[in-house]
């Protein structure tokens, strides 16, 4: 994944996870596809008013067209913050290169340049993407722009259990000494499932509380207690490595 | 601080500004309240620094992913350029639009010079090397001067279809000639010879015809916007050109971006001389004789081309000429 960071004016570092290729291209088809619907619309409505005067109605659909063709991309980025309903399908936004949203000169440079970079079937675009580390066609270079990806909503991280669940000091510390054999990446990990757990679905959840529960039972040989299902067993350890670091830091 | 206590004390104002980021990412920042607004700002401040507080005291990807999002995507949102009405954008775009026109006329003058080179090179092998009319003017090899005198006069729709049809077409050549300017101008440049060419090719056929003042009554009513109009996107696909060679001290990637503002800038301007450009076309230009005279179609290609050069040389002194401020 690449990524890219920005500093803010808050001067905290903010990290973008730039849009690969494929999902522009999903987005770019879905795009397609509405704008499609939109020439349809627009022949469905000029179809009748050119059976009263001959040509008035070709006239509005030349117009119709035309104003999709070239307002759909420019009107939408500026509106929406960057997104049209394919990239807010796909989630992806276009932003400045520094992070902010992008204005309207910006949008209309981005999609002007897509005369250019559409050439022959999108490979003028194609070729300057994949030449770059942010995948930035011609017209993100001219404008200043990239497209990365954005959690449409918030996905909330679960809070871990406040203070040290029921259990007697002999197993908090059996499990603390225990839990102490793991490298820091598998403690992270395990800290990462218990508050990411509502982003999982059912299936997943169970399958991976399972497996970090099993992996625990066989390699640090510890046990649930009675009637512990296995992702109360995971939050427990949890809850005793989140407060380990306390016990670190103090003694540090 | 360790994970846990982080977590409990700081998450209700995460979500506080999640409910919050959610009303404005709906309906904008005006759709806050004062209490609302002032809390926006408070809590993003906090998250930010939360933000920095976890990417280097805290354990676990999960947390700084979850705010590296909630504040991009506030920031995105608290640092956007602040949106002018549609009016907001079009009132400056008419004052400062000549200054513009001035600041590049360079770009113009050249743009116009290879037009014209073109122009001279199509009447010439036109005029000399007839066969050469099957490959300058594919498109047309059966125009016959003369014929426009009998021709009746269009309906109203059809009038309405060409104009149309007129003015998406050459809009879209000039947006083509603009954006073609990223070729280091080649592309933009070609382009201007190419419609040079076909005018002079087309000229020749009606000299040859002694139909001299035909083509002067169907191409000037129009022409007199049309032409500049093309040449304004040869001339803003010029500066792409001339931002790309001429780039140091900056990069070209920096000096293409800061170009493509006031080439973009003077490239808009074809579009309200084209759209008057379709309806001279089609309404007078290309109206039989017997409807309106030659006299009143040159008449009206003076008229127009007076109104142009007056406005291109009068209006905006004054204005810095440059595409800023207008950028919303």
């Amino acid at each position: 994944m690449i990524v890219h960071e920005v500093i803010t004016t808050e001067k905290v570092p903010l990290r973008f996870r730039v849009a690969g290729i494929n999902s522009r291209l999903l987005a770019w088809l879905a795009d397609m596809g509405m704008i499609l619907l939109f020439l349809f619309m627009g022949a469905v409505v000029s179809a009748p008013l050119s059976m009263g005067r001959a040509g008035l109605g070709e006239a509005l659909l030349l117009l119709w067209i035309f104003g999709v063709l070239f307002g759909y991309f420019l009107l939408f980025e500026w509106l929406w913050h960057g997104q049209t309903p394919g990239k807010r399908l796909v989630g992806i936004r276009v932003i400045n290169w520094q992070g902010t949203g992008i204005s309207f000169t910006q949008s209309a440079v981005r999609n002007l340049y897509r005369l250019v970079d559409g050439l022959p079937l999108y490979g003028v675009a194609f070729v300057i993407a994949a030449c770059n580390r942010e995948n930035r066609r011609l017209g993100d270079l001219a404008a200043g722009t990239l497209v990365v990806h954005v959690e449409s909503r918030a996905r909330p991280v679960q809070a871990l259990q406040e203070g040290i669940p029921d259990m007697d000091r002999a197993r908090e510390a059996l499990l603390r000494q225990r839990l102490n054999q793991l490298d820091r990446q598998q403690k992270q990990t395990l800290l990462d499932i218990c508050m990411r757990r509502d982003q999982l679905g059912v299936g997943d959840r169970a399958r991976l509380f399972r497996a970090v529960g099993e992996y625990c039972q066989t390699q640090l040989g510890l046990t649930p207690q009675e009637y512990q299902s296995d992702e109360k067993f995971v939050l427990q350890l949890a809850a005793v490595l989140s407060f380990a670091g306390r016990a670190e830091q103090g003694s540090g | 601080m360790d994970l846990a206590t982080f977590l409990n004390e700081r998450r209700p104002e995460w979500r506080q500004l999640e409910g919050l980021l959610e009303q404005v990412e709906g309906s904008g920042l005006g759709s806050l309240d004062d209490d609302q607004a002032v809390a926006f700002g408070r809590l993003y401040r906090r998250t930010a620094s939360d933000l920095n507080h976890a990417q280097t005291f805290i354990n676990g990807e999960a947390t700084v992913r979850y705010l590296n999002d909630l504040v991009a995507r506030c920031y995105l949102l608290i640092y956007a350029v602040p949106r002018s009405s549609f009016l907001g954008v079009l009132r400056p775009l008419f004052w400062n639009y000549p200054a513009v026109f001035r600041r590049y006329f360079g770009h113009f003058l050249l743009a116009t010079a290879i037009f014209a080179a073109g122009a001279v090179f199509g009447l010439l092998a036109s005029y000399f090397d007839p066969v050469s009319r099957l490959y300058l003017l594919p498109d047309m090899p059966m125009i016959q001067p003369g014929d426009e005198g009998t021709t009746p006069l269009q309906t109203s729709g059809g009038l309405a279809e060409n104009i149309s049809l007129l003015f998406t077409h050459n809009v879209q050549v000039t947006l083509l000639a603009f954006a073609a300017g990223v070729t280091f101008g080649v592309g933009s440049a070609w382009l201007m010879f190419y419609n040079g060419l076909i005018l002079g090719a087309l000229g020749a056929v009606f000299l040859q015809a002694n139909q001299g003042l035909a083509f002067a009554t169907g191409i000037l009513p129009h022409g007199v916007l049309e032409i500049p109009a093309t040449l304004l996107g040869g001339a803003s696909g010029l500066m792409l050109g001339q931002a790309l060679i001429q780039a140091r001290p900056w990069s070209r990637i920096d000096e293409l971006i800061r170009r493509s503002a006031d080439a973009l800038f003077l490239v808009w301007g074809c579009v309200p001389l084209l759209a008057v450009a379709a309806l001279l076309e089609a309404g007078v230009a290309r109206a039989p004789d017997w409807f309106f005279g030659s006299g009143f179609k040159l008449l009206v290609a003076g008229v127009f081309g007076f109104l142009f050069v007056t406005y291109i040389l009068l209006v905006g002194w004054g204005k810095r000429g440059r595409a800023e401020g207008v950028a919303a």
